[in-house]
């Protein structure tokens, strides 16, 4: 359905992610057009290839930023702070199907772990009870496996090693159900063929990702107007302080301004504070919706790290699911490990060449590639654990540097806390260990990740002082402004955000569609 | 796209990804198989075989690996200004140039040098577009793109035969 650039009783949706995609597909089939500016391309599934350079040129967010501050990113990919998508479906394009909810008491993390110094915590103005039919509705939405009667996968080589080594050494939360992808036909798309290249945008649509369920929902209703290579500049203010609209360039690079009458923005957790600190007026000098300065800080990433080891005998880690399955023992807050909050231990696999660069850095000549021919005999673990907000750790604006819109770029700094260090190298022993205990000959500590989840930037409070948004991503300060991905987060948690994502849109849909009734927005 | 803006784009890549994203370049699109090797080739096959020396490979293989090195410093003047003056130094630090010494000394030489910016440069993307050969996933036993054969369902991806069945979390 195409909506006019004046008409004004719209929602305008800014990104097709897992956030904004969600948002849009329910809001419509509540009865409400929108509007979804997407500044990537639309790219059909069968345009996907099983080749990452390519995929990485296909589909990653590669306009221009910046990495600062001792997080090794900022080190070793200062230009690329976080890995996502720029396209129709967002990260979800790239995402591994992980589907896991936050646990009750890390919704409680000021309380549970009690003040941390040179930590920004707080608890979540929401509780595991209120969110657990929305974390329902999302995973029958995404047909998460072990849920609603889904069978989940059959485990392959790489979870299988972790699986067995974890109990071993006495773990026993050991599982590789709670994935997005289809382990039977459902909902208009196959089975899992274990095609291994999850990340390149699954070719069959066996994984959901927004752009293969969402936006086609929404679709359907006749009530979208989908807008690719929009990419949205600025929100504009009315005299009476409400939001009334949103200036992006469009697919041929001209300026356009959508009115509307609700703005969600939902470009992931480094895109959405930018465009509301590029969105400061007179009234709003610090960026829109930003009395309490808290856009962009707390920006959080979860503490990753991915380790390799080498068996006697061969393990395949790239046949099938990229990553199958978790530990979970170690999600628990238990202060005597010597830091707050938890960690997962999920099976990853990586190819020879990303390989290369991880396994032994700087590594080269006979040992290193006696190593390498090794590489069918590896297993892979990847680390995700809970990272502490703090203030100073935060998206701003490049005080020069600007992007092909001529807009600052932004810059991500993230100065580690000691609590992300004592985790990580907690992490390492237990890897040793576990993968010792079955036999490897070879354990290797490898380097952090680049980010792949972006937290916090907008965080949810029940004070109006303390965070941006309040317990439905709404605003403190404007009503019909909201905040409609992972920015909201207000604690990392020990788990992949997705799911967490799906939810709160589903229940921020529900919420705004209801006030629109009412006519109190 | 043609080859040179692959080349630029894959460059793009590279620095993008900074070595820490999961990401493998299909590198061969940037070999340019017909020409005959330049001098710059020849020393980057050699350069390649000095760090990753794997003895069931063919010297082609190294060739190869090489000549899309080389394609990629034709591509970035910067990188390639890098190289030049990185193979001016191993010449420059022993007797006669580097190429004609002993593969002892020639090594020699490398770990003298393992600091330099041009080490480091060709060690981080030499790796990536070495092993990102074909020839090399045979030897290491990646079986690379999957689609085509209908994913790993039916080949193998759960066929470990020496570890002890997992059961179900709790
Ligand atoms: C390799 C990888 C693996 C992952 N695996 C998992 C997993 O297993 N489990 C899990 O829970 N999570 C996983 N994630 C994270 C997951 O992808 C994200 O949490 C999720 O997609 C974030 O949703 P979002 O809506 O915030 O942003 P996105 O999904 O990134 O969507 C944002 C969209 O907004 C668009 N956009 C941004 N700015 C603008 C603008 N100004 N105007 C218009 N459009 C704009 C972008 O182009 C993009 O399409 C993974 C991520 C990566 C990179
Ligand atoms: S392993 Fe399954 S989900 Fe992943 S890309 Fe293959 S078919 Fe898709």
């Amino acid at each position: 359905m195409a909506i006019e650039l004046d008409d004004t009783g719209a929602v305008v949706i800014v990104g097709s992610g897992a956030g904004g995609g969600t948002l849009a597909g329910e809001l419509c089939a509540r009865g409400v057009r929108v509007v979804l500016l997407e500044a990537g391309p639309r790219i059909p599934s069968s345009e996907f290839r099983n080749d990452e350079a390519f995929a990485f040129q296909q589909l990653s967010w590669r306009d221009p930023r910046q990495a600062t501050g001792t997080w090794a990113t900022a080190r070793l990919s200062p230009d690329t702070p976080a890995w996502m998508v720029k396209a129709v479906g967002g990260s979800t394009l790239h995402w591994n199907g992980l589907s896991y909810r936050i646990q009750p008491r890390e919704f409680r993390a000021r309380t549970e772990y009690g003040a941390i110094d040179d930590a920004n915590l707080a608890d979540w103005p929401l509780s595991a009870e209120e969110l657990d039919p929305y974390y329902s509705a999302a995973e029958k939405r995404l047909g998460v496996t072990g849920t609603h009667g889904i069978p989940a996968h059959p485990p392959n080589n790489n979870f299988r090693v972790l699986a067995a080594g974890a109990r071993r050494i006495g773990y026993r939360q050991v599982a590789n159900d709670r994935q997005a992808i289809n382990s039977e036909p459902r909902d208009g798309r196959p089975a899992c063929l274990q095609l291994g290249f999850c990340n390149q945008g699954c070719r069959i649509d066996a994984k959901w990702t927004a752009a293969n369920s969402e936006v086609p929902r929404a679709e359907r209703t006749g009530r979208l107007d989908l807008r690719p290579g929009a990419m949205a500049l600025t929100i504009t203010v009315n005299e009476k302080g409400r939001v009334d609209g949103v200036i992006y360039s469009d697919s041929e690079g001209r300026r356009q301004r959508q009115r509307a009458r609700v703005v969600c923005v939902a470009g992931n957790a480094i895109e959405t504070p930018r465009v509301l600190l590029n969105s400061a007026t007179a009234a709003w000098p610090d960026g829109l919706a930003n009395s309490s300065g808290q856009v962009g800080r707390n920006y959080m990433h979860h503490v990753a790290a991915l380790a390799f080891a080498v068996f006697e005998r061969p393990v395949h880690m790239h046949r099938g699911i990229t990553v199958p399955g978790t530990v979970f023992d170690e999600s628990g807050h238990d202060p005597a490990r010597g830091f707050a909050g938890g960690y997962l231990m999920e099976a990853a696999a990586a190819g020879p060449a990303f390989l290369s660069a991880l396994i032994d850095p700087g590594g080269w000549g006979p040992d290193f590639a006696a190593l390498m021919e090794r590489y069918d005999h590896m297993a892979g673990v990847l680390l995700n654990g809970e990272d502490l907000p703090r203030e100073d750790n935060r998206v701003s604006l490049h005080s020069s540097a600007k992007d092909q819109h001529g807009l600052p770029i932004p810059v991500v700094h993230v100065d580690e806390h000691t609590n992300d260090v004592a985790m990580r190298e907690h992490f390492f022993r237990q890897v040793r260990r576990l993968y010792e205990a079955v036999g490897a000959v070879d354990v290797r500590d490898p380097l952090p990740l680049s980010s792949a989840h972006n937290l916090g930037t907008c965080r949810m409070s029940a004070k109006s002082g303390d965070g941006v948004v309040n317990r439905f991503g709404q605003t403190h300060d404007i009503d019909n402004l909201f905040v409609s991905d992972g920015s909201q987060f207000t604690t990392s948690s020990s788990e992949n955000p997705t799911l967490t994502i799906v939810a709160l849109a589903l229940r921020q849909a529900e919420y705004l569609a209801g006030e629109l009734g009412r006519r109190n927005l | 796209m043609t080859r040179r803006a692959r080349r630029r784009a894959f460059l793009r890549w590279l620095a993008a990804t900074g070595l820490t994203l999961p990401a493998l370049p299909a590198l061969h699109a940037f070999a340019d198989n017909h020409a005959a090797p330049t001098d710059l080739d020849v020393f980057l096959a050699a350069l390649l075989q000095q760090l990753f020396p794997h003895p069931a490979l063919d010297a082609a293989v190294y060739g190869q690996g090489g000549q899309i090195l080389a394609g990629a410093a034709d591509a970035d003047p910067g990188l390639r200004g890098l190289i030049v003056a990185g193979w001016a130094a191993l010449d420059a630090a022993g007797d006669g140039p580097w190429l004609d010494r002993s593969p002892g000394a020639r090594r020699a030489v490398l770990e003298a040098s393992v600091d330099t910016p041009f080490f480091q440069v060709v060690r981080g993307l030499g790796g990536l577009i070495f092993y990102s050969l074909p020839e090399v996933w045979a030897l290491v036993g990646y079986q690379g793109p999957s689609f085509e054969k209908g994913g790993y369902l039916a080949r193998g991806f759960d066929d470990i035969d020496w570890l002890p069945e997992p059961e179900h979390g709790d």
